[in-house]
């Protein structure tokens, strides 16, 4: 019964206000991989194509992957990097703005609920700019 | 004539018969320990030693020729700023890391130890997810340990600070990673104990009995059976390992901070971080110091004492604790401390035997190496606080056999060993 008392509770609280439970991932260094390398998400949790359209007031773009058009918001917390690795150039912050008709994107999703919400987006820099 | 032509033509065969294919560990070690994916010269070996157990104590780095990789920073002037800190690791074992990222890097650091790889077949998996390096969130990508390593080769290979792939290092390729991960998960333990140990001494046994209770020394909530993985009955059954916020942030007098060096504050896992760390695996502690993720204490002792301290209970963890009775986290006397480090320190050398007769068994120059350091940590872990001089004894005689290659006599040297620590169930 004592150990009862003890262990519920302290598994209440520390559930409560214990670990966190999402993104595992260490973002900072995700930056530097180029599209379609990163391991465990590129070609299984992230899509990969160009972009058909934007829609800035909205803060959505549309891709053209291999399974059709998908439709993807950019949240408050989504990060754009710039893959320049083609150019033989670091990564470089990006925005929304860089986010262009004609560009290859990867976009990893932020969960199977929210698939349709960009959690990072990588936008290939074309060789010529 | 003919017999000998025959046997001739036996031997020829034999020699020109492919050598085996090395295994999925084999070539995973292969690339652990000699791969420098076209970086500046580190490989994963060059921080996680095999003769440092696996991590990088400044007493090893002492050890090493200046040319060692390890000191790229020292040498190579792209990587001169920003890389490392030269001085924190010669000093501390600390190591450079961009965990809350690359905007701001003369500002924008953390410096923390090099976490053994001992035992994670036991640690990685949580409920939540993989967890991987000191804040759980160590890699990029699903974030598993296949993935790390990709993360590892950007932060600590790259031959200057753009990081660009192809130019500065190459990734691992997908079978890489496969083959890195099944030798990481290959290393020491395969398992947890099943605490309790019948243990001989007074102490440790007596250190045993505070680790488990849950009125006192609390220890087994956090690290059940003495492992990485948080205790079943208290969080559910398939927990795994969970980060805690236990506050060694807040440590005062911290070493590294006490040079004068710029250390920001470590703010743990995620961007920004919410303070909490991962829970490591503690048999292999007491032979793998210094403790935490800043290398903040030296001893066991003091890793120990540390949950007796402010730091501790007035972080959330302690304050959790706190709550489920008692006024207060954890309290506990000199005693005490001591008699958990000395349990703690006899299952590292419980754990440190049962590989040396591993190693033993494997017959190779090499693992008779690697079972005379095994042999010799136990011996540290054991002498270090006077425990068992019995079983100090036959290790040294063990140690002994093992130079002169003598396997069978040093199995029974290290089984008595063994003996004078724990009754046999």
């Amino acid at each position: 019964m004592k150990r009862t008392w003890i262990a519920v509770p302290l598994a209440l609280a520390l559930c409560a206000g214990g670990g966190a439970r999402d993104a595992h991932a260490q973002q900072t260094t995700e930056r530097f991989i180029p599209v379609g390398q990163s391991p465990g998400i590129s070609g299984t949790r992230s899509y990969q194509g160009a972009i058909i359209s934007v829609n800035l007031p909205l803060k959505t773009f549309t891709v053209r992957d291999a399974q059709g058009l998908r439709t993807i918001k950019v949240a408050p917390g989504t990060r754009i990097w710039l893959d320049r690795s083609a150019q033989q150039q670091t990564t470089a912050d990006g925005s929304m703005t860089d986010l262009e008709v004609g560009r290859r994107v990867e976009v990893l999703y932020v969960d199977d609920r929210r698939r349709d919400t960009a959690d990072w987006i990588k936008v290939v820099v074309p060789s010529d700019e | 004539m003919r017999l000998l032509l025959a046997a001739s033509l036996t031997v020829l065969a034999a020699c020109r018969r492919p050598a085996p294919e090395p295994t999925q560990v084999e070539r995973g070690r292969h690339l652990f320990f000699n791969e420098t994916f076209a970086g500046n010269g580190r490989t994963c070996g060059t921080c996680h030693r095999a003769e440092d157990n696996f991590g990088l104590s400044p007493a090893f780095i002492a050890t090493l020729p200046p040319t060692d990789p390890l000191f790229i920073a020292e040498t190579s002037p792209a990587l001169a700023k920003n890389f490392e800190n030269p001085r924190l690791m010669r000093a501390f074992g600390l190591i450079l890391e961009n965990q809350d990222g690359f905007g701001r890097l003369d500002s924008t650091f953390n410096m923390r130890g090099v976490p053994h790889t001992l035992a994670l077949a036991t640690s990685v998996s949580s409920r939540d997810g993989p967890r991987t390096g000191w804040s759980g969130d160590g890699a990029p990508g699903d974030g598993s340990l296949r993935a790390f390593s990709t993360g590892a080769v950007i932060q600590h290979f790259t031959k200057t600070l753009n990081r660009v792939p192809g130019v500065d290092f190459r990734l691992p390729t997908s079978q890489e990673l496969d083959d890195m991960e099944a030798f990481m998960r290959s290393t020491g333990r395969q398992e947890d104990l099943t605490l309790p140990l019948p243990l001989r001494g007074a102490v440790a046994a007596r250190g045993q009995l505070i680790f488990l209770d849950r009125t006192l020394g609390k220890c087994n909530n956090c690290h059940f059976n003495a492992g990485a993985n948080a205790n079943p009955a208290i969080f559910g059954a398939g927990v795994g390992n969970r980060n805690f916020n236990t506050g060694v942030a807040n440590l005062p007098d911290k070493p590294a901070k006490l040079t004068g060096e710029l250390v920001p504050s470590d703010d743990g896992f995620g961007v920004p971080g919410n303070g909490e760390f991962n829970t490591p695996p503690l048999v292999e502690a007491a032979d793998t110091p210094p403790f935490f993720h800043d290398n903040s204490v030296a001893t066991i002792e003091g890793a120990v004492a540390f949950y007796n301290g402010d730091a501790f209970n007035n972080a959330p963890s302690g304050r959790l604790l706190a709550g489920t009775g008692g006024g207060r986290g954890i309290t506990l006397d000199a005693t005490q401390v001591e008699a958990i480090a000395a349990f703690l320190r006899v299952i590292n050398a419980l754990e440190n035997i049962r590989a040396a007769v591993a190693r033993l068994g494997e017959g190779s120059r090499e693992s008779l190496r690697l079972a005379a350091e095994e042999t010799d940590d136990a011996i540290m872990v054991l002498a270090g606080a006077g425990l068992h001089p019995e079983a100090v004894a036959h290790l040294r005689q063990a140690r002994e056999l093992i130079h002169r290659a003598d396997v069978d006599r040093a199995m029974q040297a290290l089984t008595d060993a063994r003996a004078q620590l724990v009754a046999s169930r």
